[in-house]
């Protein structure tokens, strides 16, 4: 069975480490380093997809 | 207007591609059977069913459209979402789907074979099909055109790689592999605009910033409904009660197989009953992601501070809202993760049609009138045959509404005239025992007749009144709600009529079908978070507070 957490996990880990590889980009109206804010956001919740499909029964 | 992606904005796309792909692949080994590839055999998990349900529905022209629509028309745009989807979820989860799921029927269409008969099956059935096609055709043409203008990529590039896309993960891993992409896409979508949403909002000084540099009723739902001139749709109230809220909410959200076959694809009748109620939590939220930065936009540039929306002849471009704002407030990374996010939204939107295409073609059309009685691998070849014909015929539409630009308002008209009569013969198939097989047929003939003779004889921003022009509407959107009332009323009454001159079907042919013969299960003792009943109470609650909060 396919663990559609797992591949969420993932996904949004792999997003959030690209994002941290330009931490300082801006735009016009950027109000500040938003790049690394959403890396943090992103790689949180990749790791709870993660935690959540590991916890589950099959999961390990 | 373009944008310049960098090396990092690909590098996200190229992942969210492989990973589309890598989930149809992996999904592949469970598609055995035509029931597997079409219908996911009843064996999704309610959380994937949920987020699936709002997905498939959560298509580009909507995103768009919302920010588009928020910065014209303010905050009465919520009304989409607060009157116009979440009391008809509820009413699908707690009072149709016993019908739809404890009748076992693969599809809605087949529904109507079971409850009503042949004809009125082949008549859902044969405009659903091409609806759908011509909806992804639609979504591809929406796709490209937009990819053209800001990207500077070729139309047609855009159009087959992302429809090869779809192909692929769909034709893997079937309705399944549509659906566990439409979740991945639904928290990209969210992800990749929420950010959007909180810097413009911020920038244009919060929700207390935005009222100061607005008129009054763009930052209100219902405080200036009660007159079509006081507010900038130009509906009032009983129009958007009765016309968006009644109608069309429901004709779309209780009948439309696309989302109905999310929730049948549940593993089980409570979750199929409450797939629904718990999509409409997120769904509660959805505005304040895709219509706040349309009504920030105004505000910005209202403000002066280094945005405005561009102008077209004496207004401005509302279309341009979305791209506009991201070009303003994202850097590329983020600017990546948006256009992803973009892209997944018009995915989601094109394999959700093809998927509820294929199924209605190779059960209702093919194995009821072309080939009865084949082995069910004959019907799992048919339905792979059937993705790859709806995207070839979706790609072809997609090339038609390129050449005739109008072509687009004209199929968003007849959808409307399809769509609006059809809650009325549920309605009364559902919960009304007498009614039989000519009154449906004859009734949504009628409504949709009805539909076109209305929009033929009003007229609305120069659109309408090819037969006469009998009344004026202030908007188009005022008008599509008044022609719904009347399909509705008219397929409502006419359905009637004809049932009650003609014999109905005996009980024991409706069991399972209809309220009163049908086995609801008992679950009162599960939690209330497990029962629809209390979660359809929340649900309630909470669309009340909100309309409450922005009055």
């Amino acid at each position: 069975m396919v663990d559609l957490r797992r591949i969420i996990g993932v996904f949004f880990v792999i997003v959030g480490l690209l994002l941290l590889t330009v931490p300082g980009a801006r735009a016009p109206l950027t109000p500040g380093p938003v790049n690394l804010y959403m890396a943090g956001v992103t790689i949180v919740f990749g790791a709870v997809m993660l935690a959540l499909s590991l916890r589950s029964p099959g999961g390990k | 207007m373009q944008f310049s992606l960098g090396a990092i904005d690909y590098a996200v796309l190229g992942v969210y591609f492989v990973f589309v792909i890598a989930i149809g692949w992996l999904l592949r080994r469970r598609v055995q059977s035509s029931q597997d590839f079409l219908t996911s055999r009843h064996s999704v998990p309610l959380w994937i069913t949920s987020l699936a349900f709002i997905a498939a529905n959560l298509g580009a022209q909507e995103v768009m459209g919302m920010a588009a629509s928020g910065a014209k028309y303010g905050a009465m745009t919520f009304h989409f979402y607060w009157a116009g989807a979440i009391p008809a979820m509820i009413f699908v989860g707690v009072f149709m789907m016993p019908f739809y799921y404890g009748s076992r029927a693969r599809s809605v269409p087949e529904y109507l074979k079971l409850r009503f008969d042949e004809k009125t099956r082949a008549l859902n059935a044969v405009t659903f099909a091409v609806m759908t096609v011509f909806s992804s055709g639609i979504s591809m043409y929406a796709l490209g055109t937009l990819l053209e203008l800001v990207l500077g990529w070729n139309f047609s590039a855009c159009v087959l790689l992302s429809a090869g896309i779809v192909l692929v993960y769909t034709l893997l891993g079937g309705l399944t592999g549509a659906i566990y992409n439409e979740v991945l896409q639904f928290f990209l979508i969210v992800v990749g605009f929420a950010p959007l949403s909180i810097m413009a909002a911020v920038k244009a000084g919060g929700w207390e910033g935005m009222a100061a540099r607005l008129p009054a009723p763009m930052t209100h739902s219902w405080a200036y409904a009660g007159s079509a001139a006081a507010n900038p749709m130009g509906v009032e109230a009983f129009g958007l009660i009765a016309g968006l809220a009644f109608v069309l909410s429901f004709g779309y959200w209780c009948t439309d197989f696309l989302v109905v076959q999310r929730a049948m694809a549940a593993n089980s009748m409570s979750a199929a009953r409450r797939t629904p109620l718990i999509a409409a939590f997120p769904k509660m939220i959805m505005p304040l992601i895709v219509i706040v930065p349309g009504i920030a936009a105004i505000a910005l540039t209202n403000a002066n501070v280094g945005y405005a929306l561009p102008t077209k002849g004496t207004s401005y471009d509302y279309d341009q809202t979305l791209m506009t704002l991201m070009m303003q407030f994202y850097p590329s990374g983020l600017l990546g993760l948006g256009l992803t996010a973009l892209i997944a939204s018009f995915m989601s939107g094109m394999a959700g049609n093809v998927t509820a295409f294929n199924t209605v073609f190779t059960y209702d059309l093919y194995q009821s009138y072309v080939r009865p009685g084949a082995s069910d691998e004959h019907y799992l070849t048919v339905g792979r045959f059937a993705t790859v014909g709806g995207i070839a015929v979706s790609i072809g539409a997609a090339y038609f509404a390129a050449r005739y630009n109008n072509m687009m308002d004209v199929l968003q008209l007849v959808f409307s005239f399809v769509n609006a009569p059809l809650f009325a013969t549920f309605m009364l198939g559902m919960f009304w025992r007498r009614t039989t097989g000519h009154g449906a047929f004859t009734g949504l003939f009628s409504g949709t007749l009805a539909a076109a003779l209305f929009q033929g004889s009003t007229l609305a921003e120069g659109k309408g009144a090819w037969l006469a022009n009998l009344h004026t509407f202030p908007s188009v959107m005022a008008q599509n709600f008044y022609i719904a009332i009347v399909a509705w009323t008219t397929c409502f009454v006419v359905s009637i009529l004809v049932s009650l001159a003609t014999r109905p079907k005996t009980d024991e042919e409706m069991r399972g079908l209809v309220m009163g013969l049908t086995d609801i299960p008992h679950d009162a003792h599960e939690p209330w978070f497990r029962r629809p009943g209390p979660l359809a109470v929340v649900v309630g609650i909470a669309v009340v507070i909100l309309n409450v909060v922005f009055w």
